[in-house]
């Protein structure tokens, strides 16, 4: 059955909709799971909406106002001088002089506010205070999430300690002038954000998430808050994607889980890397969900996950076939998607049979534009419906394959939900990291080890022991043994991560690595 | 010479051996095999098991009992002994009859199910009734079930929940079953988990039942029977399992398989025992009959059937060794593989060089059936003097044969020059054998020493800063900042020190049945660190040397978690109260200690942002 989707927004700024009507606006392959984390506690930091989590009516997303903190990354990530001006050595005074001078000068995105003269007053007055300043920044840039990437420095950032390390990415214009221009941040935590806002359990999580990330007297985050000067440049609002789904089970899930393996109640910020798997494994199920829903040819979604086995299985050519099945989904829900709103419709099929050529150009174009908001300039193909038509298609699977269709694969690698590790083709093969996040969220206590590879086929779709494969089985395509051995794999890497307890050979329990602690 | 006599009670024997058997019907095999064979079937002391459930069935409540364990743990012969025990007939023990009744004194009647899986249909039943008379008082049926885990758990789960006492059982069942204890008693239910038996304790017993049988009366008069060579190699192998220093290095080593989770049933100890004693990759099965032994020694094979050698299974197949458990599990410790240079120089000049040879005629030349013989020195010489020779074994095969063979025959007096456990992979077991299990699991001493605690304190301390420190009295939590499971972590979280008075400290203790590191906040609070063999020597590599995760990844996830349920106790402990804001970094000095460097902030003037 397909979800019932929302009419796009009245303004339309792209050049057609229809990536945007199946998935929104916009999920984003460069955008990685942790990124898009961090935009999503950007838009919760930071949002004018009724509440947390928590959308005014009538779909339309919210709006927010991330700050910037130039200051706070020009220290942490446009400054080789620190390093600089200790080799240089000198009295501590001349070490800070030297520094503040120097990032006078060099310190971007500021405009004219660039004296960093009042971090003197943070780092108590005494010798080595710089020294120990400049042991922070390390410190911070360690922790940094993509610190160590080549991209622009503008794009780096600290870790979410609190609501003071937050803020967007940004383009550094030549000029001097910085624009948001949706490279890394490209709406894809926004559309997190809001499909959480559409959860019904958004109050839940906040809860839990306010203690972690969003703690403004959280240590770290007062230290972090400590290194930008009081007054900082006025944000700037901006307004959430589209998503076309009014609700969703899917987003109600995506919830409970978060707030599953929030409830575990790790230490420190350790539970921030399986919200990321989260994030990255829900897009992953999202995207493929909703393909599935204009491709039906296809079956319903399954990822054939292999438990690395040291040589060629057939397991492991399932594995290669599903993820390479699952990532064509996507094209072929946009040919599905042309295909029952614009071929078939009847308006179509009216304006393909006016007789008249300039007639029929232009009611086609007409359908094209209510349809799909398809921007007249770009279509081709003449007077002819067919060529037309084959024009769009072609059309939408270029612009698809740009960035929308590669969104499966990238964030089932980003998460370590597939890997070419052993191969050259890449399948799914889940990562130690992924598989301890599955249990985290999966398992409470304790659950026996068949009935949590059927826990994992019903949240996730996943199928690993010979149960789950029964269709694959059934088409004589592999044997039981292949699949039990799997299955056998997955237990063996559980216990060597301390996740599962064997009673016999007959029974083994998954144990949640936080057993006893919720 | 005159021939070997044939002895029946050595054919018997091949029953138990590692040939393919079928699994369901072992016990009557078995006893099929002894009739035939006229011999009796062994009579295994269950440790007083055996008499504890006969007693509660006689008693005048008798509460019902379940006997779980993996394949081979004895369920099913458990079940028929106690049916015996309580003049249960043996031709309906032998029929095939679903179930099986017996009038107890106490009025009410037994139900046996000596095979779940064989009920299928009727299981559902019968957990429904026991589940009600678990729960009842003075019940009119009581049951005795055997089943294995697996079995027994699927079986509850199928059972509808219809009623609280169906509910509560289930529950109570797996309970039970994940508490690990081999007898655990709850209600009208005593659930004996056989598979949680000391399998040192269980071989020892299998071995005093082989030696005492009245079976090997029956090789008087045999020529093969003769106190030194050349002799039956069975004969040989059954006198040199009578040593006591050969009995408890093996049973040391299923001392620490125990331990370390590979619990082996007692049908592979049986597997265990047949096959030492009869074991020669030339006999039919590859285990010896009365005729083959005779064949062996007449073609100078004697040395291939070696007991030393057949504890790890190396008369077998390699596919055979390993798919079966007990070679498995026993093969882990690399026992002739590993090996140390003073040992490997021993075996290869111990013959010639002067002042080696008293030492290696003391250790190898004096056993001429499977130490140092002609064979060996054929294949010794071919290798020093870099030549093949036909028929001679390549030496490094022959000495793998020799360094198990050191390995149960080093004197007591020599383990600790010589490095008994530099033989295996893990050559801190000795220490964990000495220091730990036998000080806590046997003498029921409260603490084992500080000398075996310190190092192992040094081992988390490095895993949990991931810095080479030689601090072993205090243990650091750290972590990167923003993350505690981090290689490396530069930020202090907090220490703990010893100090009685608040009951704050590590120490190394039983708990919960088992040795554990346990590290105490204060008196009452406290996180416990299971400690196996492996983890054992992990730590005290990590602690020797450096951060050897790729010794076992295994142990190095353990220790992270158990820091982060460290951390999460702090955490805990400490409240969510908001604490003033103090960042240190943990440096290491140049001796090794970890110091803490504060670093000095101002957080009191905060921006509203």
């Amino acid at each position: 059955m397909r979800s019932q989707s929302l009419p796009p927004p009245a303004k339309v700024e792209t050049e057609l909709w229809l990536d945007e009507a199946i998935w929104g606006h916009r999920l984003y392959d460069e955008q990685t799971p942790w990124m898009t984390l961090l935009e999503m506690l950007g838009v919760l930091a930071t949002h004018r909406g009724p509440g947390p989590f928590s959308e005014s009516e009538g779909f339309g997303g919210v709006t927010y106002a991330p700050v910037r903190r130039m200051a706070l990354r020009n220290i942490l990530f446009n400054n080789p001088f620190i390093e600089e001006v200790q080799r240089r050595g000198g009295s501590d005074a001349e070490q800070w002089e030297a520094w503040i001078g120097r990032m006078k000068t060099e310190a971007e995105g500021l405009g004219s506010e660039t004296d960093f003269a009042y971090l003197r007053k943070v780092f108590a007055a005494k010798s080595g205070s710089f020294g120990e300043f400049a042991d922070v920044v390390r410190l911070l840039r360690t922790t940094s999430i993509e610190g160590d990437s080549n991209k622009r420095w503008t794009s780096k950032f600290a870790f979410p300690y609190g609501p003071a390390c937050l803020y967007p990415d940004l383009r550094l214009k030549p000029g001097g002038e910085l624009d948001m221009d949706r490279r890394f941040f490209a709406r894809t935590g926004e559309l997190v954000y809001v499909m959480l806002c559409r959860s019904e359990r958004g109050a839940e999580l906040y809860e839990r998430l306010k203690p972690v990330v969003l703690d403004a007297a959280a240590p770290w985050n007062r230290l972090v808050d400590r290194l930008q000067p009081q007054a900082g440049a006025a944000p700037v609002e901006a307004r959430t994607g589209f998503l076309p789904y009014a609700r969703h089970t899917d987003f109600t899930a995506f919830a409970g889980d978060l707030i599953t393996a929030l409830d575990a109640r790790l230490p420190g910020y350790d539970v921030l890397p399986h919200l990321v798997d989260l994030i990255g494994l829900h897009l992953v199920l999202y995207v493929l969900r909703r393909s599935a829903e204009w491709s039906p040819d296809d079956g319903p979604v399954r990822l054939v996950l292999e438990i690395v086995a040291p040589k060629r299985t057939t397991v492991r050519d399932l594995a290669i076939e599903s993820f390479a099945n699952n990532s064509r989904r996507t094209t072929k829900a946009v040919d599905g998607y042309i295909t029952e709103v614009v071929a078939e419709s009847d308006a179509w099929r009216d304006a393909s049979a006016l007789v008249d050529d300039a007639e029929r150009v232009e009611a086609m174009r007409a359908v094209l534009r209510e349809t799909l908001r398809a921007d007249g300039g770009k279509i081709d193909g003449g007077a002819a419906p067919e060529r037309v038509l084959e024009g769009v298609r072609e059309w939408a699977a270029r612009r698809h394959g740009q960035h929308m269709g590669e969104v499966h694969a990238a964030y089932a690698q980003a998460i370590g939900l597939a890997s070419r590790r052993g191969t050259r083709r890449v399948r799914y093969a889940p990562s130690d990291q992924l598989l301890k996040t599955l249990v985290l969220t999966v398992v409470r206590e304790r659950m026996e080890f068949q009935q949590f590879l059927v826990a994992l086929w019903e949240r996730y779709s996943m199928v690993i022991g010979h149960h789950q494969a029964a269709y694959i089985l059934k088409d004589g395509e592999s044997d039981q043994k292949s699949f039990e051995d799997n299955a056998r794999r997955l237990e063996m890497r559980l216990e060597s991560l301390g996740l599962l307890t064997r009673l016999s050979d007959a029974c083994a329990y998954v144990e949640s690595p936080v057993r006893g602690a919720r | 010479m005159a021939e070997y006599k044939r002895n029946p009670w050595v054919t018997f024997l091949r029953q138990y051996g590692p040939v393919a058997g079928n699994d369901a019907m072992y016990d009557e095999h078995v006893l099929n095999s002894a009739r035939r064979n006229g011999v009796e079937a062994l009579r295994l002391d269950t440790g007083g098991t055996l008499e504890a459930i006969v007693e509660n069935f006689r008693s005048e409540a008798p509460r019902s009992v379940v006997l779980t364990g993996t394949a081979g743990d004895g369920k099913t012969w458990l079940c028929r002994e106690v049916w015996q025990r309580l003049h249960g007939s043996a031709q309906v023990w032998a029929s095939d009859a679903k179930q099986r009744e017996l009038p107890l004194p106490c009025g009410a009647k037994l139900v046996v199910l000596k095979d779940l899986s064989e009920i299928r249909e009727d299981a559902t039943r019968h957990l429904e009734t026991m589940a009600e008379s678990i729960y009842a008082d003075g019940p009119r049926e009581v049951f005795l079930v055997a089943a294995n885990d697996g079995q027994l758990r699927q079986a509850w789960e199928r059972v509808p929940r219809s009623t609280p006492s169906v509910e509560a059982a289930a529950r109570l069942v797996e309970d039970l079953l994940v508490l690990r204890r081999f007898k655990a008693e709850r209600a009208g239910l005593t659930l004996y988990n056989l598979s949680r038996q000391d399998s040192a304790a269980l071989m020892t017993r299998v071995i005093d039942a082989l030696l005492a049988h009245e079976g090997w009366s029956r090789c008087e008069g045999c020529p093969g029977k003769r106190d030194e060579g050349p002799r039956c190699p069975v004969w040989a192998n059954q006198e040199k399992l009578r040593d006591p220093l050969m009995r408890e290095r093996l049973t040391d080593l299923l001392t620490l398989c125990d331990q370390s989770g590979f619990h082996l049933p007692v049908r592979q100890l049986l597997i265990l025992a047949s096959n030492m004693l009869l074991g020669h990759p030339d006999g039919k099965d590859d285990l010896l009959r009365c005729q083959e032994a005779e064949k062996m020694v007449k073609e100078g094979k004697t040395h291939l059937a070696s007991i030393y050698r057949n504890t790890f299974g190396e008369n077998l197949p390699e596919s055979r060794r390993e798919s079966t458990k007990v070679f498995e599990v026993l093969r882990r410790f690399g026992i002739g593989e590993e090996t140390s240079n003073r040992i490997d120089n021993l075996l290869v000049y111990g013959h010639d060089d002067p002042e080696l040879q008293p030492q290696f005629s003391r250790l190898f030349e004096d056993d001429q059936e499977y130490g140092s013989n002609e064979e060996f020195e054929r294949s010794l010489d071919a290798y020093l003097e870099g030549r093949e020779v036909e028929g001679a074994t390549p030496f490094p095969i022959a000495a793998v044969a020799q360094r198990q063979r050191l390995f149960f025959t080093m004197p007591k007096g020599q383990v600790a020059a010589l490095g008994l456990w530099e033989l295996t992979v893990f050559r801190y077991a000795g220490e964990f054998l000495d220091g730990v299990l036998r000080p806590l699991m046997r003498d029921g001493a409260d603490q084992a020493d500080e000398a075996v605690l310190r190092p192992l304190v040094r081992g988390l301390n490095r895993v949990f800063t991931g810095r080479l420190t030689e601090d072993q009295h205090v243990l650091w939590l750290a972590s990167s900042g923003s993350h505690s499971q981090a290689r490396v972590c530069r930020i202090y979280e907090f220490k703990i020190e010893d100090d009685p008075m608040s009951g704050r400290g590590i120490s190394l203790r039983k708990h919960e049945g088992r040795p554990a590191l346990v590290v105490s906040f204060k008196e009452g609070v406290e996180e416990a660190l299971p400690l196996h063999l492996v983890r054992f020597e992990f730590l005290s590599r990590v602690a020797e040397g450096a951060l050897s995760s790729n010794f076992s990844r295994e142990c190095y996830e353990d220790i992270l978690s158990f820091k982060s349920r460290l951390l999460s106790r702090l955490k805990t402990l400490q409240g969510n109260a908001p604490r003033p804001f103090e960042l240190s970094l943990l440096n290491l000095d140049e001796s090794g200690k970890l110091q803490t460097q504060r670093v000095n902030l101002n957080l009191s003037q905060e921006g509203a942002r």
